[in-house]
């Protein structure tokens, strides 16, 4: 699209792996508030490659068993390897929607030491997601004194 | 189940306006050249001729009548959704693809997702497939649609 290359464009893309992309695709959509902006279908009906956008983000979902190493969280006994971040401008409005399309909810949204308010969440394959939002700006001093024995380094 | 790709973007016009623009203004954000004109030689006006029933055209001379018929208008509802044929010049009978058009406004103007479906009336062997296999074939054709939408945005 046209924030694809735009000087605005995401640089880092995740891609994810699902089962069933359609359901997954339909899902992000309902629960998270993805927007679908590249949907390639095969002649069997099947997402072959599918891109959603949130806010300046994006990500990538196709299916699995394609190669070796595509495969969805479902039979990993819901491991995961990585977690996606994202960063919200109301987290409890997000919450409240993901729980009411029926979202397993990992851990409720919480006040962290550095100033986000964050919940935990599996979408249907198990993928593991966080949602947060920036309640307070805190300097590094002020988390290391939340949280003593951690030095904090750099600007978050 | 068809082969079809989708592509997305935001104007931040209402879906009145966004569906004027990509009716009435046609030939503005539509392509010239080789890559997006029909007869890119004859140098023609594209226009959907408004209405169910209607075509999309490329007219060379209005006078004697001499134009090119992408297809038919199928579904035509001002803000909301339009739906016409799409036959390519080196198509035969029976070979026919469909765009499918929704408008649907949201926070910043109105989301204009387009579907282009029917793939599978092309037999692999297709010229137009240009040799490539279903899912970068797609791929292509939905940033062939990017291309012609981000046009159609700088319009807005």
């Amino acid at each position: 699209m046209s924030e694809k290359t735009g000087s605005a464009a995401a640089q880092v893309v995740p891609a994810l792996f699902y089962d069933d992309p359609n359901a997954a695709l339909d899902w992000l959509e309902q629960a998270f508030g993805f927007e679908t902006c590249l949907r390639v279908t095969g002649d069997d009906g099947v997402i072959q490659h599918a891109e959603m956008e949130y806010g300046n983000g994006r990500i990538m979902l196709g299916g699995t068993g394609w190669s070796d190493f595509p495969t969805s969280p479902k039979s990993l006994d819901g491991k995961n390897t990585q977690c996606i971040h994202v960063q919200v401008k109301d987290v409890m409005a997000h919450y409240e929607r993901a729980k009411a399309v029926g979202a397993t909810i990992a851990a409720e949204p919480e006040d962290q030491f550095y100033g986000d308010r964050i919940y935990r969440v599996f979408d249907p394959e198990g993928h593991f997601w966080t949602f947060g939002q920036t309640m307070r700006v805190l300097s590094n001093a002020d988390m290391e004194k939340a949280s003593p024995g951690l030095k904090v380094e750099g600007k978050g | 189940m068809s082969a079809s790709v989708t592509v997305a973007i935001t104007l931040e016009v209402e879906p009145e306006e966004a569906f004027r623009l990509f009716t009435e203004e046609v030939d503005q954000w539509w392509q010239r050249g080789p890559k997006f004109r029909f007869r890119p030689k004859l140098n023609g006006t594209m226009r959907f001729e408004p209405g169910e029933g209607g075509r999309l055209v490329e007219i060379y001379d209005e006078a004697k009548g001499e134009l090119y018929e992408a297809g038919r208008i199928l579904v035509w509802e001002p803000g909301r959704r339009l739906v016409f044929e799409w036959r390519g010049p080196n198509y035969r009978e029976g070979q026919v693809t469909e765009v499918d058009i929704r408008f649907k406004a949201n926070d910043t103007g109105t989301r204009i997702l387009l579907e282009h479906r029917g793939w599978e009336t092309l037999p692999p062997d297709h010229p137009a497939r240009h040799g490539l296999d279903s899912r970068a074939f797609l791929t292509m054709q939905g940033g062939w649609w990017e291309e012609q939408l981000v046009a159609l945005k700088a319009l807005a």
